[in-house]
């Protein structure tokens, strides 16, 4: 304790002088931690956000039901099931839900989904309370000619509370086995309380009839008699078949894990920030601690131990960090409430786009905050670690004669390249059995990617003398002379000069190699995947959330109309595949009329394995094939419910499938049908004939439908133009957390670059009296820019690649299940990595203008 | 025929902001002449050899070197009259660390354009470190060190010679055999040579010895 308060007092006796003496730089460097930790904190507490209000928004949807009565997929629930359930001893309540989508025209009168839950208002109140209506009456929730919409359905049409007399809203629906179109009109009654996106309540009734599915229910919520052990009333229970009774899904579970990958990518990204920013810390230390070379040395010979002084540099790295965590929680806060308010938060999907997640403090948050907090800290020691051991280590008397002592470590040459090899080792090892916390994280891969960059880092040095051996032929001069030899002499300095901005530009380079190949990789799959001109679907849902089947007579209006050249039929639905677990969400199939040469593989395709049977060819995506660990050539059974005749079928390919992370395959569509029996069609890819404008040609189309309002047609050119702004939409955040990664690395480069003139005045003064002039001076640290930042330039750009190579073939096919090719965007890449090297070089010269004043004359009667 | 000095300063002048460092200096030095200035301790010994090698602005005078008027001239031109003419050896030694002993005393040679490796090695035998080139500075005692500075100083063959209490950081023993060596190669050399110091004893074995207090307002040709 008394050590701890002499090392305080030391503190603000001897350290903080000399730290207020260099403002800016140390400015910078909170600055550098506040930003790292601010953008990695936003992030988490955005995630969070939206993690937590779709919890509670699926707690409010889901009531709190002790036990799910649900049938096995493939078999109706019926009323009768319903109640012969509620009237079991022990069962309190017993509340029969039916859900699905439904039509309706919004305040411009464009059609849009709404999820409708059919409940039975007298028993959901018990269980659902938080979705009821206030209603005047309880029999008012009777009413079957009654609707009650959210807030965000009655945005959505214009309406607010108080609704008027006479509202009306008119739904239109699918059934989800025949497509058959109901069309109901509703009066708007009282608003649900319910704060979820767009979403409606209707008596039970209704709802049956509006999707078509009368005397059907998707589950029935139950609440036991208190007292009651669950387990124990369950066992006991003889259900009917097909029927299972089991405790309500944990959603908001369901949803960590299903954005899993995303938030931890997301995640590792924001952290990126901090990494730079603890090189920026790390410049900044040690050069202050250089600077003050000669104080250390006199503190040294007044009696202050090695590990005092050690204990004295990382003291002020500890101030750095607490002043910048503290900074970094705040403004983390104010980016994520900021964020929130201007973007949402969707956790990477589209599903979850809807909600609007906000931002309340509460104790829980606490630890959260003191791990990113903790982790400013953390970053801000090991940054101050290397200039504190330097500072133990030093010659005292040799520095005190003026002679300067080298601040490199000294690591052995062998240590950059051994560590790129490492690296290039980690990345190549297979993807382990991770426990399920850690599932989906490429642990392995990121971390390839750390010791890839230390590695490039550790090689900087070695990088540096052997540009210098290049420079050799050169004629020789003063400058190039001092040029060469100090960038020999100080290649280790050189290394932690460019270390952030080393890191920055890598991480950049292989964000934008790989952001650019996705894109290049989506483009040629969007080619593939849209052939036809023009693409026509119902507006409405149907089975399993997909779109509901096409009228068979619409689908022969549009071959007989002449105004398409050629029709391609597909029909779509979910699909039960062997191995298939429990928790797996079911994997959708495509089945069309498929021609192999067009498909988007990701690989090559296989023959059907020998043996008596005749197997169906069918194409998995990378997601199925990496869940259900199946490869070309295998064999599995394709089934329409778990009980249902199974098809055997061979995988045949692997396809590339960038629109669903739960799996799909394709098959073709007469072998689905010859299975199934299944006539339905879902959607129609249109080829038009050449030169025929694909928007009136689409008019006339819709024209062709009883209800042209339950159409969806889209021209291929919209379909592409709005896939790729959605995915610049997603990755535009990971461009804005490069940017202020890569302006940090910046900062860093010129912190060290300007220390560093600052702290050659002398050197510069003896300079000047030998006859340099200022330019002359001013031109060899132009000279020494060029050349360290050329070396960073081209490390950054190297490792960068190296990195890249390992997010696409690595990173994304564990965390994503998809693959890309590595396609180079060579102007942007020349364009950043020039950048970033014009703005050092400039960085360099302008603090070294700083520098060559009148001081530097004066500096060289400076007697230490 | 009168020889023309090698350099004449009148009436120099020098203040930071409101303190007066020096006024009225008057300085006549002939070629190959050994001068000795003495003065106490921040008496602006060093500020006046600044400003007679044109790297300090003067408030008011003239100074003339090798019959060039430095007012007259710009930063690139006085920076190249300092390569061409002058050495410097200063009391805290100022060699580069990260330079090798041999490339510490190239470097004049190397500003003009004209490196010369043998006339760097005769220079190092000169003051003794023959053996010792392609060590660095922080391998040296302060007595090699400065050392090092004498034959950087006299390398390219300089008209003038500024050193700066040259043996302020030596003891006794190295700083009367520094101070031979340097009076010797000035003299080998056929340099002159303004020697800074606060020693008597140093200031004795100088063709001339000054005081700057006397010096200001008397000329001392």
């Amino acid at each position: 304790m008394r050590h701890a308060m002499r090392l305080f007092v030391w503190l603000r006796a001897l350290s903080w002088p000399a730290l207020r003496h260099q403002a800016g730089r140390q400015a910078l460097a909170v600055l550098a931690i506040a930003l790292g930790v601010a953008l990695s904190y936003g992030v988490h507490l955005l995630n969070g956000a939206a993690l937590a209000e779709f919890g509670s928004a699926a707690a409010s949807l889901n009531g709190q039901p002790d036990l799910v009565l649900r049938s096995q997929p493939g078999t109706p629930l019926r009323e009768a099931d319903y109640a012969a359930i509620a009237n079991l001893d022990g069962v309190d309540h017993a509340s029969p839900v039916l859900q699905g989508q439904a039509q309706a025209l919004d305040a411009q009168g464009r059609p849009f989904n709404l999820t409708v839950l059919g409940l039975d208002l007298l028993q959901a109140g018990a269980i659902q309370p938080d979705l009821l209506p206030r209603l005047a009456s309880p029999l008012d929730g009777l009413d079957p000619g009654r609707i009650h919409l959210n807030a965000a359905a009655l945005r959505r049409l214009g309406l607010s509370e108080p609704i008027p007399q006479g509202q009306v809203l008119r739904l239109r629906a699918a059934a989800p086995d025949s497509g058959a179109v109901q069309s109901l009109s509703f009066q708007v009654a009282a608003a649900s309380p319910d704060g979820g996106p767009p979403r409606a309540i209707l008596d039970i009734a209704a709802a049956q009839a509006l999707f078509g599915r009368l005397g059907q229910l998707d589950r029935v919520d139950l609440r036991l008699a208190p007292g009651l052990s669950l387990e124990e009333w369950r066992a006991a229970q003889r259900l009917g078949p097909g029927l299972t009774l089991s405790p309500p899904p944990d959603e908001g579970a369901r949803l960590g894990r299903l954005t899993q990958a995303y938030r931890v990518n997301l995640g590792v990204l924001s952290l990126m920030a901090l990494f730079t920013g603890s090189f920026l810390v790390f410049a900044v230390l040690s050069l202050s601690v250089a600077q003050r070379l000669p104080q250390w040395a006199l503190l040294g010979v007044l009696g202050m131990s090695a590990r005092e002084r050690m204990a004295l540099v990382l003291m002020e790295g500890l101030a750095l960090g607490l002043l910048g965590s503290a900074l970094g929680l705040l403004l983390g806060w104010q980016l994520a409430r900021l964020g929130l308010q201007l973007l949402g938060s969707d956790l990477g999907l589209a599903a979850v786009s809807g909600m609007r997640p906000t931002l309340r403090f509460s104790a829980e948050q606490l630890p959260a905050a003191a791990v990113f907090g903790g982790l400013g800290l953390a970053v801000s020691l090991l940054s101050a670690w290397f200039p504190a051991r330097s500072v133990q280590g030093m010659p005292v008397a040799q520095v005190l004669k003026g002679l300067g002592q080298r601040l490199d470590g000294g690591a052995p040459v062998w240590l950059g390249p051994g560590l790129l090899a490492l690296g290039g080792l980690l990345a190549l090892l297979p993807s382990p059995s991770w426990p399920a916390w850690l599932a989906g994280v490429p642990v392995a891969a990121y971390a390839a990617m750390l010791a890839m960059l230390a590695g490039g880092m550790a090689c900087v040095p070695l990088l540096l003398r052997l540009s210098l051996r290049a420079l050799a032929w050169l004629r020789p001069s003063a400058g190039l002379l001092l040029m060469r030899e100090r960038a020999r002499d100080q290649a280790g300095e050189a290394s932690r000069a460019l270390a952030g901005v080393l890191v920055a530009l890598s991480l950049s380079v292989a964000m934008l190699v790989m952001v650019g190949s996705f894109r290049d990789s989506l483009s040629q799959w969007l080619s593939q995947m849209l052939p036809a001109d023009l693409y026509l679907r119902s507006a409405l849902r149907g089975e399993g959330g997909h779109q509901a089947p096409l009228p068979p007579e619409l689908i022969e209006a549009v071959r007989q109309s002449g105004q398409v050249q050629r029709l391609s039929l597909q029909r779509s639905r979910d699909v039960w595949i062997d191995g298939l677990a429990p928790e797996q969400e079911l994997p959708a199939l495509q089945a069309r009329e498929l021609r192999e040469q067009d498909l988007p593989l990701a690989g090559p395709l296989a023959a059907p394995p020998a043996g008596p049977q005749d197997l169906t060819p069918i194409y998995i995506s990378e997601a199925l094939r990496d869940s259900l660990r199946l490869q070309p050539g295998q064999r599995s059974q394709l089934r329409m419910s778990p009980q249902g005749p199974a098809l055997p079928v061979f995988v045949r390919g692997v396809w590339r499938d960038y629109a669903r992370q739960s799996g799909a395959l394709l098959m073709p569509l007469a072998a689905y049908q010859a299975w199934s029996g299944d006539r339905r069609i879902t959607e129609l890819y249109l080829w038009l004939p050449p030169g025929a404008d694909a928007s009136s040609r689409s008019e006339a189309l819709r024209a062709l439908a009883a209800a042209p309002q339950d159409l969806e047609i889209a021209a291929v050119g919209e379909l592409r133009s709005l896939s790729l702004q959605i995915f610049d939409r997603s990755f535009a955040v990971t461009v804005w957390l490069q940017a202020v990664a890569l302006a940090i690395g910046l900062f860093g480069i010129a912190a060290a670059q300007s220390a560093q003139a600052l702290a050659r005045r002398r050197e510069f003064g003896l300079l000047l009296h030998l006859g340099f002039r200022r330019a002359d001076v001013l031109r060899l640290l132009g000279l020494e820019s060029l050349l360290l930042c050329g070396v960073g330039a081209l490390a950054g750009l190297g490792l960068g690649l190296g990195l890249s190579a390992v997010l696409i073939w690595v990173v994304n096919p564990q965390s994503f299940h998809w693959s890309m090719d590595m396609s180079l965007p060579i102007a942007r890449l020349a364009a950043l990595v020039a950048a970033v090297f014009v703005a050092g070089v400039l960085a360099a010269v302008l603090a070294g203008r700083q520098a060559i004043g009148q001081q530097a004359v004066q500096a060289v009667k400076e007697d230490w | 025929m009168t020889e023309l000095p090698l350099l004449l300063a009148r009436g120099l002048s020098k203040s930071y902001g409101h303190t007066p460092v020096f006024s009225g200096i008057d300085l006549l030095l002939r070629r190959g002449e050994l001068v000795a200035l003495l003065g106490e301790s921040g008496s602006g010994k060093s500020t006046l050899l600044n400003c007679l090698a044109g790297l300090d602005e003067l408030d008011s005078g003239s100074v003339q070197l090798l019959g060039q008027q430095l007012e007259g001239l710009n930063e690139g031109e006085r920076a190249l009259l300092r390569r061409q003419q002058l050495g410097f050896v200063f009391q805290a030694f100022h060699v580069l660390p990260y330079l090798s002993v041999r490339d510490n005393v190239a470097l004049p040679l190397l500003l003009l354009g004209r490196p010369d490796a043998e006339r760097v090695q005769a220079m190092l035998e000169a003051v003794g470190l023959g053996s010792l080139g392609e060590r660095l500075p922080r391998q040296l005692s302060g007595g090699q060190l400065q050392r090092v500075a004498i034959a950087r100083a006299l390398v390219h063959k300089p008209a003038l010679v500024l050193a700066d209490e040259p043996t302020g950081n030596l003891d006794s023993r190295s700083a009367s055999a520094v101070l031979d060596l340097l009076l010797a190669q000035v003299r080998e050399q056929g340099a002159a040579c303004l020697l800074v110091t606060h020693s008597e004893r140093a200031a004795e074995r100088a063709d001339r010895c000054l005081r700057l207090e006397d010096l200001m307002g008397s000329p001392s040709a």
